[in-house]
């Protein structure tokens, strides 16, 4: 059985966090990620830039009645590094029932 | 790459409940609303049943705008819009079959249209094809719904 290594940019707790709940999702509003997660504008902004960095978050802008909002989305190889994450934690926990990543 | 050796089985465990907790609040944010399966059931019958017209090519653009305009305003609506439809492999070949179907139905619809001169046909079509899109609508919803609260009794 190949051991799956933990990823050190998912492993912070927000960051997981928010690819956890950009799994399911094509794309979140930076104001329900802020919700979801309840950290201020700044933390989340801090940890979504270091996802971006690492080529795991993407990031689209749209504006509505003149207001700028955000959008971000999980990229593919974020999802391939998520997975691998997930992977990683069902073999140290030592679950059979992963979640869905 | 981190060092798994630093991090104990309890840890794991406490991380996947946290991911498993922010899968299912990824989903509930993802769940449509039932004005736009409503609204999407009513544009798609529009679109068929427009073709009871003699010439219903300069109109078929309203409809087409319509389900633009409302994807875009569900997107804004719910902060967040879900991957693709969940579920199991057998979900998605049934989207992908009933994708075909109507495709077969809409041009079926067209010749009978012509080749009979039945404008009811369009209308009756429109009906059942906005009935069905109704009905995959609310399926889908569910199907949102109980990724939403999968495992959360646990």
């Amino acid at each position: 059985m190949t051991i799956a290594v933990l990823d050190t940019i998912i492993h912070a707790p927000n960051r997981l966090r928010i690819c956890a709940l950009l799994t399911p999702l094509q794309e979140a509003e930076f104001q329900v990620l802020r919700d979801e997660l309840g950290v201020s504008d700044s933390v989340l902004s801090k940890h979504l830039k270091q996802l971006e960095e690492a080529g795991y978050v993407a990031f689209r802008k749209g504006a509505v009645g003149g207001r700028q909002r955000m959008w971000a989305g999980l990229t593919k190889s974020g999802r391939a590094a998520f997975s691998g994450h997930v992977k990683a934690l069902t073999q140290l926990a030592g679950v059979d029932n992963a979640p869905h990543a | 790459m981190a060092e798994n050796d630093n991090f104990t089985s309890g840890e794991a465990k406490d991380a996947l409940d946290s991911v498993r907790t922010m899968e299912r609040a990824g989903y509930r944010r993802a769940v449509p609303r039932r004005w736009f399966g409503a609204t999407r059931a009513f544009l798609i019958a529009c679109l068929f049943a427009l073709y009871a017209l003699e010439n219903p090519y300069p109109y078929i653009v309203f409809p087409i705008i319509g389900m633009g305009v409302l994807i875009a305003a569900s997107h804004e609506n719910l902060g967040a819009y879900g991957r693709d439809f969940p579920g199991t492999k057998a979900n998605r070949w049934a989207l992908v079959l009933f994708a075909a179907v109507m495709v077969a139905v809409f041009f079926g619809m067209i010749f009978i249209r012509r080749a009979y001169d039945l404008s009811w046909v369009p209308i009756v079509v429109g009906l059942l094809v906005g009935l069905i899109v109704l009905v995959t609508s609310e399926h889908e919803r569910r199907a949102y719904l109980a990724k939403a609260s999968e495992g959360s009794a646990e």
